[in-house]
């Protein structure tokens, strides 16, 4: 009884002593030029992550916690570094990022860059629980400078990317950034006369809102943009930009790959596709500005594409917006080995009756590679596609310069 | 003078004496000769420079004095304590190097160059008292960029003394090197490519190296060299230190009294092992974090003393040390 327990006893000491633990590493420095500092992550299955923030000329103060690291749990998504900061840079420059990388290639990042200014902003990278993935996040508010530039970026093994961009040259009343690419694979049960059914799938998630300039200020220029790629290499993107004004925005863009076997009781099928969405809602005040959105498959041919320039009239004065519209514009492709359709469309609605706007432009396009697309070899493409432009005749707000239709 | 040696001591005595101390003699030799190695890389020179000698003679009887003294420290960045400034991110047992343009100024685009300081001393303490004195002393200090074969400090001693009845002489010497140093980027620390290439990052380090001499004689013919080096405008340059001392009489009268020679080291070296590349996008732009695993990996403790009393034939130490990653 007594060589059992001995043997349990050193079996368990050899097996804590082999169990690999995350450390966490807190770094401080500063110089004549500034102070910097951050954490190191080293996971216990190879995960990596690093934290910066530093200051050129300026401070940063952490806020709320410190700078940090949390253990992911099973089952749900946790951050696995995190930071919380106000930089100071009023006279110079600051910069904060967070990057997290796994031993399997998913790698996740986001930063903030301002230029003599200041912005309050809490950042953090992580895992998804239970599926592979990786996202990032930031929320960034109450910040005004020459220059903010925040980011956030997902990337994964397989290739697929998301990403999220935002400069403002002015003040961020608030912004919410995410980015993540996740991956799956599993078996579907077809029945008893059935093969399984093996499949696999990854999906990039590029989502952001927030508000640029706010009710008593204006931004000098803003531009927002969201960004998702899939595994084949098929993009998805809507961008926005305004100057001198303001800009609420909510953009999301998805790109999403599946792949698998089809098991029949003859046979097997092979499936694969690609699924891409790109939305936004913006509402622009400003002189001038830019809302477009558009998919493109790997080869760069644009799918389906939605661009409003706007113009306001020169004689607007100050940052009064003397022009003002809200747009909705998206961008969609589905596209499997049978089938491709797309689908586009732009609608703006005037939210301001006493616009001056002059020289306002919609430019909306959409289009079905169905030359290149599989689809017509089956004869079974829906061949559906749509754009829209929508203008108020009674404000002529809009002109719609060109629309093709295949 | 001569004729009193020969008064103190018979023909027999001599020769037993001599016999005795010719053993004393080759175990001092086979002692000599420290070179201790480490890793040092000295300090390039501030903007301005100076340099001073001196030269000394003394020929008298009766009493004679010399006392030298300097202390010189200095850093690659500031003189401003403890704790060493290094410009990256140091996480303990790793050490990150930033690419990261928009922070240049706080990490020098990647190019690491941490604070390097050094201490450096010497002193000499000698009286020689009622006695015929001959004393010729050379002393020149330089901080300028060195090379291989220069020194930023140099000195040598000749001092022969025959006391009268109740005269002696004593002489001390003392010299330390104590140098400390952060993280550097080897490639903009070397002109030698190929120092480059087996390493990153010069690692941390922190070197101390003492040596000097005491002496207490009532006849002696007396000769000490010392000289250091931590100016240079490269690492290629290895951070040395000399110290020799030799001690005689005068013909067949050997020296008379005690001598002893130090040499006291504690190397403490690191290391700087590329770990991995932590990439972070930034836009369209791909910045990084270069990750080195560090750590101390060398402590060595080195101390010598050699002591010799009563009539002195020969006392001869010579002791060098040198340390870089080049050395020669």
């Amino acid at each position: 009884m007594k060589k059992f327990a001995a043997v349990l006893i050193i079996a368990a000491f050899l097996l804590l002593a082999g169990v690999v633990s995350a450390e966490t590493y807190n770094c401080y420095g500063s110089n004549q030029n500034g102070e910097w500092g951050g954490v190191l992550y080293m996971g216990e299955n190879g995960e990596v992550g690093l934290s910066i923030v530093g200051v050129v000329g300026g401070t940063f103060t952490e806020n709320g916690p410190p700078a940090s690291t949390l253990e992911t749990s099973l089952g749900g998504s946790a951050p696995i570094l995190q930071q919380q900061y106000t930089i100071n840079a009023e006279n110079g420059q600051g910069f904060a990022s967070c990057t997290l990388d796994d031993a399997q290639g998913n790698h996740a990042d986001t930063y903030v860059n301002v230029y003599n200014g200041v912005v309050n902003t809490e950042q953090e990278v992580g895992f998804y629980g239970g599926d592979s993935g990786v996202y990032s996040s930031q929320e960034i508010c109450h910040s005004e400078a020459d220059l903010i530039q925040a980011e956030a970026a997902s990337e994964s093994a397989n290739g697929d990317w998301a990403e999220v961009e935002a400069y403002a040259s002015g003040s961020i009343r608030w912004l919410d950034q995410y980015a993540g690419t996740k991956s799956w694979g599993g078996v579907l049960d077809a029945g008893p006369l059935a093969n399984p059914n093996p499949f696999s799938g990854s999906v990039a998630y590029a989502n952001q809102e927030g508000m640029i300039g706010g009710r008593c200020d204006s931004a000098d220029w803003a531009a927002v943009e969201a960004t998702a790629m899939d595994a084949d290499g098929c993009i998805t993107q809507v961008s926005t930009e305004v100057f001198n004004g303001t800009l609420k925005f909510d953009q999301h863009a998805k790109a999403k790959t599946i792949e698998g076997l089809t098991g029949v009781a003859l046979g097997t099928n092979s499936f694969s596709g690609s699924d891409l969405e790109a939305e936004q809602c913006v509402d622009l005040k400003g002189t001038s500005g830019t809302v477009e959105s558009y998919s493109a498959d790997s080869t760069g041919v644009i799918y389906s594409q939605v661009m409003a320039n706007f113009t306001n009239d020169p004689g607007c004065r100050g940052w009064i917006p003397t022009g003002s519209l809200e747009a909705k514009s998206w961008a969609e492709l589905e596209n499997d080995s049978f089938d491709t359709d797309t689908e586009a469309g732009l609608f703006i609605d005037p939210s301001c009756r006493h616009s001056t706007l002059d020289n306002f432009g919609i430019y909306a396009e959409a289009g079905n590679a169905i030359d290149t697309d599989s689809d017509s070899k089956d004869g079974s493409c829906r061949k559906d596609y749509l754009a829209i432009a929508k203008s108020d005749d009674d404000w002529n707000f809009a002109k719609v310069f060109k629309i093709h239709h295949l | 003078m001569a004729e009193s040696v020969c008064r103190r001591f018979g023909r027999r005595g001599r020769n037993l004496l001599r016999r005795s101390l010719s053993l004393i003699v080759v175990t001092i030799i086979l002692i000599s000769g420290i070179a201790a190695v480490a890793a040092d890389t000295p300090v390039v020179a501030t903007p301005e420079t100076q340099g001073f000698s001196t030269g000394t003679a003394i020929a008298v009887a009766g009493t004679a004095t010399e006392t030298d003294a300097y202390t010189w420290q200095i850093s690659n960045i500031a003189l401003d304590g403890a704790p060493l400034q290094v410009n990256a991110m140091n996480f303990g047992p790793y050490i990150g190097v930033v690419h990261i343009p928009v922070l240049d100024p706080l990490f020098g685009d990647g190019e690491v160059l941490g604070e390097v300081q050094y201490a450096v001393a010497y002193s000499e303490n000698t009286v020689a008292d009622q006695g015929l004195v001959s004393y010729t002393k050379n002393s020149a200090l330089d901080t300028s960029n060195q090379v291989v074969d220069t020194r930023n400090i140099q000195t040598s001693k000749i001092m022969e003394f025959v006391g009268f009845e109740t005269g002696r002489a004593v002489s001390s010497e003392d010299m330390v090197v104590d140098g400390a140093g952060e993280f550097g980027l080897a490639e903009s620390q070397f002109i030698c490519p190929f120092a480059s290439d087996q390493i990153n990052l010069t690692p941390e380090y922190c070197n101390i190296v003492e040596m000097g001499s005491d002496v207490d004689m009532t006849i002696m013919s007396l000769v000490t060299d010392s000289s250091e080096r931590h100016i240079a405008a490269s690492a290629d340059v290895p951070v040395a230190a000399d110290y020799d001392i030799k001690i005689t009489g005068f013909g067949d009268v050997p020296a008379m009294g005690s001598a002893s020679a130090f040499i006291n080291t504690h190397i403490q070296e690191g290391r700087a092992n590329f770990f991995m590349t932590v990439p972070i996008h930034v836009l369209d732009e791909d910045y990084s974090v270069d990750l080195y695993s560090v750590g101390k990996a060398e402590d060595t403790v080195y101390s010598e003393l050699t002591t010799a009393s009563g009539d002195i034939t020969l006392f001869s130490k010579v002791m060098s040390y040198q340390s870089g990653v080049r050395r020669v």
